[in-house]
């Protein structure tokens, strides 16, 4: 068989890596397509809410970007959803193990989850800068740990939590589907569970539960912090164990 | 594991897989030779795509080993790699374009020859920034073989593939196959209900009939176990005659008759002086006759 035009692909063959490697750049470098598309659309609509708000009350003395958390925290769910659902098939005919799949996911959601944490974070401090020179206050609502007496670091770990357990969940709704189809749903109190009752909290500061109040800031950060990592390893763990097991159907 | 690999064999040890109070495969024991094209035959629902599944670990047989170069595929970091099952609907990132499918493809397969699949994709002149779920049945079905050929795993697996394909394409496909086969040796089991076209393909035949192996031998002495008669309609029907007809064709006063078992010395002087040639058996005839659910006993291969 000859070629009548020029290979189309380059005929160089990439260094093998690492299939863990391998998936978690791939999907990284997928979630960064969706991240040049999510961001500019967030900020537009931040400038949007923020000028609205402005030209009704006349000052917007509360951070508009930390209530956007809410579409971030869903969008990235959503994004993991599609994750568990397309990948496992994919990644087996590609010649790869259900070990390296979980290991790729995991790796790259958690990149994608401190990197939103971050860039939000960012957002809400450019935001806040830009508020101090029209005179505004920049009060942060909706947010566990980065209230009035926490310090600046808390916000990012605050976010940080919040962004991976959103991922975590949607990767293991994603695979509940895969393995168990429309039963899966009645797994949803369980596997939504901990995203949903984190968003609830958010409503009460952490500082507000009963015998949290007196809790110094620092160790308050410390103590949510770390019942939110446990969290997001409880839910990823159960993700690896139903992804590892995942029978593929013979039929498309 | 190099690019020139001869291939690798397979062997399934009493294999059943269940899909409730489905049986797919059912206490299936079978040897695919290494460094040999074998044609998988069976109708629909016989078990072709779950034995598939099975070899690339897609998922665990309910009883039974299934062994691919000597070791258990699933989970296995050292076979998987070298296991490509495909399948004409395809198994790739619909919403990606074709270059980054190539991208997660290659950089997991150690045999992968962009080469190949640039020379592959001009053939079947498919866009590499097209994206696959946009493409019709034909385009799709191309694009699978291209992944299937071009990953030159030493066990590839071609479930129904080339189904999607019209003719012309069907036979480019044939063409690339041989061509990359003669240079780079491996096992490729290839299914398909076209058998007369894959004929002149394979070495080994494996015919599953609801879930069991109904022959498994080398084609050549499969088409000895029978013989085809060509000639005028009453010698060929007084030659045929007592023996087992397998199938029957007529065009004008010519008759093509596929009959079953061996022809002595003599019967073949007859046949010549009678006017008849006699051939080789199709594969498809004797697909038929043993697939026909009709037939009250299976017959030959292993079980």
């Amino acid at each position: 068989m000859t070629a009548t035009t020029a290979p189309a692909v380059a005929t160089r063959a990439p260094a093998r890596t690492s299939p863990t490697l391998h998936v978690a750049r791939r999907q990284g470098v997928a979630a960064l397509r969706l991240a040049a598309w999510f961001w500019p659309i967030a900020l537009l609509a931040l400038a949007a809410v923020t000028i609205t708000a402005w030209v009704v009350e006349g000052r917007v003395d509360v951070s508009i970007a930390v209530h956007g958390r809410q579409a971030l925290v869903w969008f990235l769910f959503s994004q993991a959803i599609q994750v568990a659902a397309t990948y496992p098939r994919v990644h087996v005919a590609a010649g790869m193990t259900r070990r390296s799949l979980v290991r790729g996911t995991l790796l790259a959601s958690g990149a994608t989850g401190l990197a939103y944490a971050l860039v939000l974070t960012g957002v809400v401090l450019v935001e806040r800068w830009l508020h101090g020179l029209a005179g505004w206050g920049s009060a942060l609502r909706e947010v566990q740990l980065a209230g009035e007496r926490a310090p600046l670091w808390a916000l990012p770990i605050d976010t940080v939590v919040l962004t991976l357990l959103a991922i975590t969940t949607g990767l293991l709704v994603g695979i509940t589907y895969q393995r168990w189809g429309a039963w899966a749903t009645l797994t949803l109190p369980l596997t939504v569970g901990p995203l949903l009752a984190l968003l609830f909290l958010g409503i009460a500061p952490t500082g507000d539960v009963p015998g949290l109040g007196d809790v110094a800031p620092r160790a308050l950060v410390g103590l949510a912090g770390g019942v939110g990592a446990l969290g997001v390893l409880v839910v990823a763990a159960a993700f690896a164990v139903i992804a590892r097991r995942l029978p593929l159907s013979a039929q498309a | 594991m190099t690019a020139t690999t001869a291939g690798w064999g397979v062997e399934l040890q009493g294999v059943t897989q269940r899909f409730g109070d489905v049986v797919a495969l059912d206490d299936v024991s079978l040897t695919v030779r290494p460094g040999t094209i074998t044609g998988l035959l069976g109708r629909n629902g016989s078990g072709k795509s779950t034995l598939g599944s099975l070899l690339a670990a897609f998922r665990r047989p309910t009883a039974g080993r299934v062994l691919v170069d000597g070791e258990e595929p699933w989970e296995n970091e050292r076979v998987v790699p070298g296991v490509c099952f495909v399948r004409e609907s395809g198994d790739v990132l619909d919403d990606f374009s074709i270059k980054d499918n190539l991208a997660y493809v290659s950089g997991a397969r150690p045999t992968f020859s962009h080469e190949l699949a640039g020379e592959l994709l001009d053939l079947f002149e498919l866009d590499p920034k097209r994206k696959p779920g946009k493409f019709s049945r034909g385009k799709k079905s191309a694009f699978g073989i291209v992944l299937g050929l071009a990953s030159r795993a030493p066990l590839t697996i071609l479930d129904e593939v080339h189904l999607g394909l019209d003719a012309p394409s069907r036979y480019a496909f044939y063409d690339a196959l041989l061509a990359d086969y003669a240079a780079h040796p491996r096992t490729i089991v290839l299914s398909s209900h076209l058998i007369g076209e894959i004929e002149r393909l394979v070495e080994d035949v494996v015919v599953l009939d609801r879930g069991r192996v109904l022959v498994a031998q080398d084609a050549e002495t499969l088409r000895a176990e029978g013989v085809s008669v060509t000639g005028p309609a009453a010698a060929v029907e007084a030659f045929v005659a007592g023996r087992e007809v397998l199938a029957t064709q007529r065009l004008g006063g010519t008759t093509q008759a596929t009959v079953r078992g061996g022809v002595a010395e003599g019967d073949v002087r007859r046949a010549r002086q009678d006017g008849l040639e006699l051939g080789p058996v199709p594969l498809q005839d004797l697909f038929v006759h043993l697939t026909d659910p009709q037939r009250a006993t299976h017959v030959g291969g292993a079980r």
